[in-house]
């Protein structure tokens, strides 16, 4: 098992005035090669459980395994934890601080001893994964670039690392339409290419639901549900909604087609998906008028 | 109607001594009319929050004029005028709440301009009545939800008896509970209170709820008009980086397999009663 969470509880500010409980009990395994979404209603504690996967923060109880060690005993070397757990931060952009692009995504195979040339290699495929073209970009300046290209410089950043889990809180928020699919996009096909285990968190449904395999959505402090987008919009709509999480238009239109009475599979996730489903309902129909 | 903001050829250059002069605002000319719901869309980078700056003096222009009520903005003497007149929300709402109380946060702007006591209370009364905040009047801000905090900056604006309110992005940091909430504040804002609304965006979702629809590209307008008319542009829009809703994308996809339906479609519920002739 890759990542193995047990029983994680943190409460924050403990034993004083504002102490706030934000994980209660988390249990939750990630197999390698896996692609998650996590999702839920601001503050209920995405960012904090996130945190745990690389030694930010300590649990107030519970255990967190990564590669079946437990990263919180002793001697443990949490360098080479952060490095097999590439964390992308909010807005990654403000954390951009190098004189040049390439010096930028250098920083973090140099702190790994690396030989000049397996750096250069390493800065050059990183930028290749995030489609930046590296004569173009390698000596331009960071903060010369749009709000898109600035997150996936950062994104290269950690990509160098070469993380073996690759953790990413709200990658997409603030970008205009195309710069989000372009950034999930590449994300997906790093997934794909390099077989990098990757968990997304977000509080937009649409497009989320749209790329990962298995969703987790929490809901104050805990995991309320564990299954595939599919399942999870077709049978627990409701639900989602209630914890303040809204669904993807198309979804939300099968729904009340089928309180209307109509026979229609709901899990759709896509514009694609519905469309199918209503043509085939459509057709469906056609025939039956025929006979 | 009137018109109450008139922007003309406005231009604005970014200088800065390193990197070429950005060209943010080529030649703008726009009239926002009173109980206007104007969202403006557009990609990173072309001119959005730099127009909505310049609408309460925060910029001013290059080249060209704005005037508000009748008020130039680069006229010093009234710039206090424009920006009691012109309410302003960012983005973050952790980056504009300055007070320990709500109340006070709200009653902030009020101070700054002298006003009397008793006045200052029922304004601030008023102004969390329609943001539906009155409970939290003692909370301290830093312990209010994401779309709480925006609802507040929104009582702050308002309470000032702004007539205009420029909001930038103020779902992006939202979750949907949070974005709905603050999108039902802002639609009752403009009924009943016939405040006018500025209302930047990157949701194609949130833009379909507002009356006219202004398309910034490379700054410049795109494009302009009612919601219908702006999202049956499908292909001019992608080309400019930008999306159009789900239901409406569902609309030209099932219009292509030959069903019947409205290209312009933005609601759900407009789309359910549609497809249920069909199946």
């Amino acid at each position: 098992m890759l990542i193995h969470l047990e029983d994680i509880c943190f409460t924050y500010s403990l034993n004083m005035p504002f102490e706030t409980e934000v994980l209660k009990g988390i249990n939750l395994e990630i197999k390698k090669g896996e692609f998650v979404g996590l999702i839920g209603h601001t503050g209920c504690g995405k960012t904090t459980l996130i945190q745990h996967l690389n030694g930010l923060i300590k649990p107030t109880s519970g255990k967190v395994f990564i590669e079946g060690q437990d990263i919180n005993t002793k001697g443990i070397n949490l360098k080479k934890i952060r490095q097999k757990v590439g964390l992308v931060f909010q807005y990654p952009e403000n954390q951009l601080f190098e004189e040049t692009i390439y010096k930028e995504i250098a920083f973090g195979p140099q702190r790994l001893n690396l030989s000049e040339k397996v750096i250069d290699d390493r800065v050059r495929e990183a930028l290749k994964m995030v489609n930046l073209d590296y004569d173009i970009y390698a000596e331009r300046s960071p903060f010369s670039l749009s709000g898109g290209e600035m997150r996936r410089v950062a994104l290269a950043s950690i990509l160098s690392i070469r993380p073996k889990v690759l953790v990413l809180d709200e990658p997409t928020a603030n970008l205009d339409p195309q710069s989000r699919n372009r950034i999930l996009s590449e994300i997906k096909e790093i997934h794909k290419k390099y077989g990098t285990t990757v968990i997304l968190v977000s509080h937009n449904m649409e497009k989320i639901a749209e790329i990962v395999k298995r969703l987790l959505v929490m809901h104050k402090g805990k995991i309320i549900m564990d299954d595939s987008p599919v399942n999870i919009f077709e049978k627990k709509s409701k639900q989602l909604i209630k914890v303040g999480l809204g669904l993807p238009q198309v979804t939300k239109c099968m729904h009340e087609l089928k309180s209307k009475g109509k026979d229609v599979f709901t899990g759709v996730l896509t514009v694609q998906d519905a469309r199918n489903e209503i043509m085939r309902k459509v057709n469906k129909n056609k025939k039956k008028q025929i006979v | 109607m009137k018109t109450l903001i008139k922007i003309k050829n406005l231009s604005h250059v970014y200088t800065s001594h390193n990197e070429n002069p950005v060209k943010a605002l080529n030649n703008i000319d726009m009239e926002i009319n009173n109980g206007d719901f104007i969202s403006i869309i557009g990609s990173n980078g072309s001119g959005k929050s730099t127009l909505a700056r310049h609408l309460n003096c925060l910029l001013l222009p290059t080249d060209g004029d704005i005037w508000v009520d009748d008020m130039n903005t680069k006229d010093k003497e009234t710039m206090w005028k424009i920006r009691q007149k012109v309410g302003m929300v960012f983005q973050n709402p952790d980056n504009q709440i300055v007070a320990t109380t709500v109340e006070d946060d709200i009653a902030f702007g009020l101070e700054n301009i002298g006003m009397d006591e008793k006045l200052m209370e029922k304004r601030v009364e008023w102004a969390l009545k329609i943001v539906e905040m009155e409970d939290y009047k003692k909370s301290e801000p830093h312990l209010l939800s994401g779309g709480q905090k925006q609802r507040v900056a929104i009582a702050g604006a308002i309470a000032m008896n702004s007539s205009y309110l420029v909001l930038d992005e103020p779902t992006a940091m939202l979750d949907p509970s949070g974005r709905n909430e603050v999108m039902d504040i802002l639609k009752k804002l403009n009924k009943r209170e016939k405040i006018t609304i500025i209302f930047i965006t990157h949701l194609m979702e949130e833009a379909a709820e507002s009356k006219r629809i202004v398309v910034l590209d490379k700054g410049k307008i795109f494009l302009e008009g009612k919601p219908e008319e702006v999202f049956k542009k499908a292909e001019l829009l992608k080309n400019i980086r930008l999306d159009i809703p789900q239901i409406t994308e569902l609309a030209i996809k099932l219009n292509k397999e030959g069903l019947n339906i409205p290209i312009n479609i933005l609601k759900v519920d407009k789309m359910v009663d549609e497809l249920c002739l069909y199946i």
